[in-house]
């Protein structure tokens, strides 16, 4: 039977997508590049992302499906086989990256004993398990905990009211500033367009025709969070703070305190956090699994072990340690993940042009 | 120890689908057997203390100048 997701569900996934990891790793690196002004920077990345979705989805209402599951897709196999391929080398990254960036999450802040391999391993079977059930599972799986997670985000400036201090956002957006804002902007648009994985999902959305809408909502929706976020970094601990801090984001959470007795917050933040990061996690799997069997014509579930067991392994030897991790999450991957996105969007655009010549070619 | 676990783990696992795999199609098996070749090879480098840095920091040399570059 064919899956089908709602429009509500790709807007709930695309900001899952951008934000979850992202704001595991990343917010050291934005506030040490723009310091105090950090907090502007995801309203450029809204900009920019929207105009690379506009141009993707140039063309998409004028054809009446693409699905790449199917045979009904008319476009040529090449194409399909061509961002198979660029699929499979762009997600199996972003998942050795984020399992690895998860796994010394976990090691650091919240179960210093346990070893490595056992994190990524327990954590692998998890991942199975969501990605077995298949990819509608995986959507409602990342409904419930994103809203919940996008809920509390909301409220976070009001659970840390105590702890704000306005001052440490000042001097807001210099001219001076400037540059500094571009790099960090440079820096996390790869992180941000990621959301190109919907690409391999379109064709199961319904109604199709609101799918760029949807998309676009989806990053408001991650940019909202990600504002929020910086702003609250950066107003509680202050950014001098905070970009010498590894991971700054639950350094935050765990500054809410109301009153005497409710300090410990912190656990119901992560306990939605943690599966949200495995949604996208389980989300990147199932591309990779989607990939392959496009790529090799098939409609099977048995590479996933032998799958799961290459990216846990890779996770633990790519990586010297945790520093080499994150040198490879700011300078290799905002080079080479925007290069693999934009290679992606151009095939995609191929694979839309060459499918609605083939459809008004036969009428 | 625990490598050599995991990787008896995944014989296990290639003998338990050993039933569904033969109904797959021939090219699926082929693919199958390669990822379970390239799985039990990473964990034998692994439980020999063996890593991936070096292919890393060929990917970084390639990709790092750009991104360095623009931020300095």
């Amino acid at each position: 039977m064919k899956t089908r997701i709602s429009n509500l569900q790709l807007t709930l996934l695309t900001a899952n997508f951008i934000t979850a990891s992202t704001l595991l790793v990343m917010p050291q690196a934005y506030l040490d590049l723009s310091l105090q002004n950090t907090w502007f920077v995801p309203f450029l990345w809204f900009l920019l992302t929207t105009l690379l979705i506009t141009t993707a989805f140039v063309g998409w209402n004028k054809i009446e499906t693409l699905d790449f599951q199917s045979d009904e897709t008319r476009s040529s196999r090449t194409g399909q086989k061509l961002l198979a391929i660029l699929m499979i080398l762009f997600l199996m990254f972003i998942l050795i990256r984020d399992l690895r960036a998860f796994t010394d999450f976990t090691g650091t802040a919240l179960l210093e004993l346990t070893p490595q391999p056992v994190i990524i391993f327990t954590s692998l079977i998890c991942l199975l398990y969501l990605v077995w059930l298949g990819f509608e599972v995986i959507a409602r799986f990342n409904d419930i905990y994103f809203s919940l997670l996008f809920i509390i985000i909301l409220f976070l400036p009001l659970l840390l009211l105590n702890e704000i201090d306005m001052a440490k956002l000042l001097p807001p957006l210099q001219i001076n500033a400037v540059p500094s804002i571009l790099q960090t902007t440079f820096v996390g648009l790869a992180w941000v367009g990621e959301l190109v994985i919907i690409f391999l999902f379109v064709g199961n959305v319904q109604p199709k025709s609101d799918v760029r809408r949807s998309v676009i909502w989806g990053v408001g929706l991650a940019v909202i969070f990600i504002f929020i976020l910086l702003g609250s970094i950066i107003s509680v601990l202050g950014s001098t703070l905070a970009r010498y801090t590894v991971y700054p984001s639950y350094i935050l959470v765990r500054q809410i305190n109301i009153t005497d007795f409710l300090d410990r917050l912190d656990l119901l933040v992560v306990s939605f956090w943690i599966p949200a990061i495995f949604s996208k996690m389980a989300l990147t799997f199932y591309g990779i699994h989607r990939s392959f069997n496009m790529l090799f014509g098939t409609d099977t579930k048995i590479f996933l072990v032998p799958l799961a067991l290459i990216i846990g392994f890779l996770s633990m030897m790519m990586f010297g340690n945790n520093i080499s991790h994150f040198y490879f999450s700011i300078y290799v991957w905002s080079t080479l993940g925007l290069l693999l996105e934009i290679l992606i969007v151009a095939v995609f655009m191929w694979i839309v042009r060459k499918e609605r010549l083939a459809q008004s070619r036969d009428g | 120890m625990i490598t050599s676990i995991i990787s008896w783990i995944i014989l296990i696992m290639t003998y338990a689908m050993g039933k569904k795999l033969f109904k797959e199609k021939r090219h699926a098996r082929i693919w199958f057997v390669v990822f379970s070749i390239i799985s039990m090879v990473l964990s034998v480098l692994y439980a020999f203390d063996k890593n991936l840095v070096m292919v890393t920091s060929r990917i970084e040399s390639i990709f790092a100048p750009i991104a360095r570059m623009v931020i300095q």
